[in-house]
C-alpha cells in the first residue's frame, strides 16, 4: 500500500491537459465507468480481475484436494476417514496408516508440491527473460549437469561420494543428492560465469544448450563404460520420483526452494518490465544486467534442488507456464507467479498420484506420467486457445 | 517548467572492444530541442539517426560530449530518475501475447510503483490518461497482438506517457504506417509537445512529412554533419536538396515534394479551372511534358468543362477523359 512515487512528480495525480481538455476529460471518464454511454466498447474493467481471483481461488483448493488425495491413494488404499484422522494424529487414528502418512505419503506429497511449485516458476522466469516460449528451467543445463554429478558418484568416479558408499550397490540416497547438486552447481557456476561476457540473453541461450548437449555427451560415454547395474542405477534416478525424501531431506529442500521462491516472487516487477525487451525495460529504470543475473540464479537453484532431491523431473517447468497463461489470460507477473506455484504444485501431485497408479499395486515412473499425461493436455489447451493460434510467441 | 535536451560536442557510435577500433557514427554534434517544440530527426539510411536516439535516450555512453537534460549530464541521472524523465518509443514492435492494451500502457508506471509493481489509484488515472490523449481508449481492453501497426503505435505512444516524462524520443514511429496513421501520429505527437510541454524528438524517414510538421528539423547528412533549423531554413539554405537530391529525384522547395525526373519531350501549357489545373499538370508532368504557364508549347491543353481539348504540332484531339488524354500523352512523348 506504499505510495513511493517520487514527491518531484506531482502532476500524476491530476495529469495536466486533461483538465483544461474537457474532450479528454469526458474520455477519462468514460474510461473509468465503462457502463458509461459514451464508450460502449470498454468491457467492465472490474470482470477480468475478478474472474483472475475465481481462478486464483479454484487453484489453490485443488492444491488442497489434490494433497489429501495424494496422502489418501496409494500402493495401500487408506480411506479418507481413517486417512484425515491419521493424517492430523487425531486420537484414535489407525496406527498403521499413521505410519505409512506419516513417513511415506506426506513427505511424498510435500515433495510433489515443492518440486512443482518450483519447476513451475523457474519456467515462467526463463521464458520470460528468454522471450521464448521453448525455454523452460532445464535449458541452461542445470539437469544435466546433475545428471552428470549422479553418473560420475554411481559409476565410481566421484570420488567420496562414490567410493563410500558404492562398493556394489552404489552410492545411497544422500550421495545421489550430494552429487546432484554438486553437478548443478558446477554447470550453473560455468553458465553464469559465461553469461557474464555475453550482451545477448539469445547467445546465453545457445550456451547454454551447448553445455547441457556436452554433458548429455559425457554421461553417455561414462555410462557406456559401466556395468548394466550401475547404469540401471542411473536409469531409475534419472525417471524422477517423489518417493524416499525423508523429513531431514524436505528441511533442506523446502527452505532452499522456499527461499529461491521467495527471490522469484519479488522479482515480478523487472520481470514485467522485460515483458517488452530488454532495451525498452532499460529505459524503465530496469537494472537489465542484475535481474538477468537473479532471475538465472533463482531459477537455476529451483531446477537445480529439483533435480537433486527428485531427479530430472520433465516437463512440468515447460507445460505448466503455459497453461498458467492460457488459465489467467494474462502476461502479467505479479498473478502470473502466484498462479504458477499453486498450478504447479496442482498439477505435480496429480502426477503424483497418477505414479501410484491407486489400487493397481504397481508404480510408474514418474517422467513417463509428466509426459504421457501432460503432453495431450498441453496440445489440447493450446488448440483451444485464441491466443495461441494466434501467434504465440512469449 | 523543465524542458530542454543539449547535445553538446556529442559524438556517438560503438566502443572499440577486445583490440577493435572504437567506430564514430557522429562527432561534434551540437544541438538544442526545446520543450513545446516537435523535433524531427532526418536523413539517409544508415546516417546514424537510430544510434544518436539511443544516445539521448542513455541505452548507449556518448564516445565523447554530452547530452544535458536541463543542464545536468544524462550521466550524472541515475536510471530510475531518467526513467521518469524521459521515455521511448523503440523500432521494436514484438508486443507479447495476453497483453491487453490497458496493460501494456501501465508498463510505463514501472519507474512510478513501488517494489511490488503495484498500480494505485493515482496510477491508474495516468492510464487512463494516456489513453485518451493517444484516443487509444477503444483499445484498452483488446489484445495488443491483435491490433493493427498504426493502433499498436498509438499504444506504445501511450506507454511512453504513462512514464510522465518531460522528454520522449521516438525512433521511426511511422513505419509500417498508412499515410493517413502517419499524419495522425505525427500531428498527435505535436499536440503533445505543445499541450504538455514535452521535449518531442522523433526520427523519420518520411522527409516530406517531416517538412510540412515539424517545428525545427535535425538533418543529419551521410558524411555525419546535423544541419539544424526550421523546415524553412534548411529548404532555402539548400541543405534539403543537398542531402537527398540525386539524378532521378529534385526537391521542390515551393511544393515541398520530391518531384521524379521523367523524360522531357516538351512543354504543355495547360488552361483549367479549380482543382482540374494542378491535376492535369501532374498528370502530363508524370507523362514527359513540364507544365509551361504561357508563352508557346510544345502542346495545349484545355479543359472545357466537358472534355480535354488537346493541340499537338497543329492537330486537335478530343478526350472525354483524364485517363484517355494521359495514355494518349504517355505514346506522344515516347514517339
Amino acid at each position: 500500500m506504499t505510495d513511493s512515487r517520487d514527491p518531484a512528480v506531482p502532476s500524476a495525480a491530476a495529469p495536466p491537459g486533461s483538465a483544461d481538455r474537457p474532450g479528454v476529460a469526458r474520455r477519462t471518464d468514460g474510461a473509468r465507468r465503462p457502463d458509461g454511454a459514451d464508450s460502449p466498447v470498454v468491457r467492465p474493467g472490474r470482470s477480468p480481475a475478478a474472474r483472475r481471483g475465481v481462478v486464483l481461488g479454484l487453484l489453490g483448493a485443488a492444491v488442497a484436494v489434490g494433497f489429501v488425495l495424494a496422502v489418501a491413494l496409494g500402493s495401500t488404499v487408506i480411506p479418507l476417514d481413517r486417512a484425515i484422522p491419521a493424517l492430523l494424529r487425531a486420537d484414535g487414528a489407525d496406527p498403521g496408516a499413521e505410519v505409512i502418512i506419516w513417513t511415506v505419503r506426506l513427505p511424498r506429497a510435500v515433495t510433489a508440491v515443492l518440486a512443482g511449485a518450483a519447476l513451475a516458476v523457474a519456467g515462467v522466469q526463463m521464458q520470460t527473460l528468454f522471450r521464448n516460449p521453448l525455454a523452460e528451467p532445464y535449458i541452461l543445463g542445470v539437469s544435466s549437469g546433475a545428471s552428470l554429478g549422479v553418473a560420475l558418484a554411481v559409476t565410481g568416479w566421484a570420488g567420496p561420494a562414490g567410493t563410500l558408499t558404492s562398493q556394489i550397490a552404489g552410492p545411497g540416497r544422500a550421495g545421489l543428492v550430494v552429487a546432484a547438486s554438486a553437478g548443478a552447481a558446477a554447470v550453473l557456476m560455468l553458465v553464469l560465469a559465461l553469461s557474464r561476457r555475453v550482451r545477448s540473453v539469445a547467445t546465453i541461450l545457445i550456451i547454454g544448450v551447448m553445455v547441457g548437449s556436452a554433458t548429455s555427451s559425457l554421461i553417455t560415454l561414462l555410462l557406456a563404460y559401466s556395468d548394466g547395474q550401475r547404469a540401471q542405477q542411473y536409469l531409475t534416478w534419472s525417471l524422477g520420483s517423489y518417493a524416499g525424501t525423508t523429513w531431514e531431506d524436505l528441511a533442506v529442500f523446502a527452505s532452499v526452494c522456499g527461499a529461491a521462491l521467495l527471490a522469484a516472487l519479488s522479482g515480478v516487477k523487472p520481470l514485467n518490465a522485460l515483458l517488452l525487451g530488454e532495451n525498452y525495460a532499460r529505459t524503465m529504470g530496469v537494472h537489465v544486467r542484475r535481474t538477468r543475473t537473479m532471475t538465472l540464479l533463482t531459477a537455476s537453484v529451483l531446477a537445480g534442488a529439483v533435480t537433486a532431491y527428485c531427479g530430472p523431473v520433465a516437463f512440468l517447468g515447460l507445460a505448466v507456464p503455459h497453461m498458467a497463461k492460457l488459465l489467467l489470460g494474462t502476461a502479467d507477473h505479479r498473478i502470473l507467479m502466484p498462479a504458477a506455484v499453486l498450478l504447479g504444485a496442482a498439477v505435480s501431485l496429480a502426477c503424483c498420484i497418477a505414479t501410484q497408479a491407486p489400487g493397481s499395486g504397481m508404480l510408474l515412473p514418474l517422467n513417463a506420467v509428466t509426459t504421457v499425461l501432460g503432453a495431450p493436455v498441453v496440445i489440447a489447451v493450446l488448440l483451444r486457445s485464441r491466443a495461441a493460434r494466434a501467434g504465440w510467441t512469449g | 517548467m523543465s524542458g530542454m535536451l543539449t547535445l553538446q560536442g556529442l559524438a556517438v557510435g560503438y566502443p572499440g572492444r577486445r583490440g577493435r577500433r572504437a567506430r564514430r557514427v557522429l562527432e561534434g554534434v551540437n544541438a538544442q530541442a526545446r520543450a513545446g517544440d516537435l523535433t524531427v530527426l532526418i536523413g539517409p539510411n544508415g546516417a546514424g539517426k537510430s544510434t544518436l536516439l539511443r544516445t539521448l535516450s542513455g541505452l548507449q555512453p556518448p564516445l565523447a560530449g554530452e547530452v544535458l537534460l536541463d543542464g545536468t549530464s544524462l550521466l550524472a541521472i541515475g536510471p530510475a530518475e531518467l526513467a521518469r524523465r524521459v521515455a521511448v518509443v523503440l523500432t521494436e514492435r514484438d508486443v507479447p501475447a495476453l497483453l491487453t492494451g490497458r496493460e501494456l500502457v501501465a508498463l510505463g508506471r514501472h519507474p512510478h510503483t513501488g517494489f511490488t509493481g503495484r498500480l494505485t489509484a493515482a496510477d491508474h488515472a495516468v492510464v487512463d490518461w494516456a489513453l485518451a490523449a493517444v484516443d487509444a481508449v477503444h483499445l484498452a481492453d483488446r489484445p495488443v497482438t491483435e491490433l493493427s501497426d498504426g493502433e499498436r503505435q498509438r499504444i506504445l505512444t501511450a506507454r511512453a506517457l504513462a512514464q510522465e516524462p518531460s522528454v520522449i524520443l521516438l525512433d521511426e514511429p511511422t513505419a509500417f504506417l498508412d499515410a493517413p496513421s502517419r499524419v495522425a501520429l505525427m500531428g498527435l505527437l505535436r499536440r503533445l509537445a505543445r499541450e504538455r510541454s514535452l521535449v518531442v524528438v522523433i526520427s523519420t524517414h518520411d522527409l516530406e512529412l517531416a517538412l510540412r510538421i515539424a517545428d525545427r528539423v535535425w538533418l543529419l547528412t551521410r558524411d555525419g554533419e546535423l544541419h539544424r533549423g526550421t523546415p524553412e531554413e534548411l529548404t532555402l539554405n539548400g541543405a534539403i536538396s543537398a542531402s537527398f537530391d540525386s539524378a532521378e529525384l529534385t526537391f521542390e522547395a515551393a511544393s515541398g515534394v520530391f518531384v521524379l525526373h521523367g523524360a522531357d519531350c516538351g512543354t504543355a501549357r495547360i488552361t483549367a479551372e479549380g482543382v482540374h489545373r494542378p491535376l492535369l499538370e501532374r498528370a502530363l508532368s508524370r507523362a514527359g511534358w513540364r507544365p509551361s504557364a504561357d508563352g508557346p508549347a510544345d502542346l495545349t491543353v484545355t479543359w472545357t468543362g466537358e472534355v480535354y481539348q488537346v493541340t499537338r504540332d497543329g492537330v486537335s484531339h478530343r478526350f472525354d477523359t483524364l485517363a484517355g488524354l494521359t495514355d494518349w500523352a504517355r505514346r506522344e512523348a515516347s514517339r
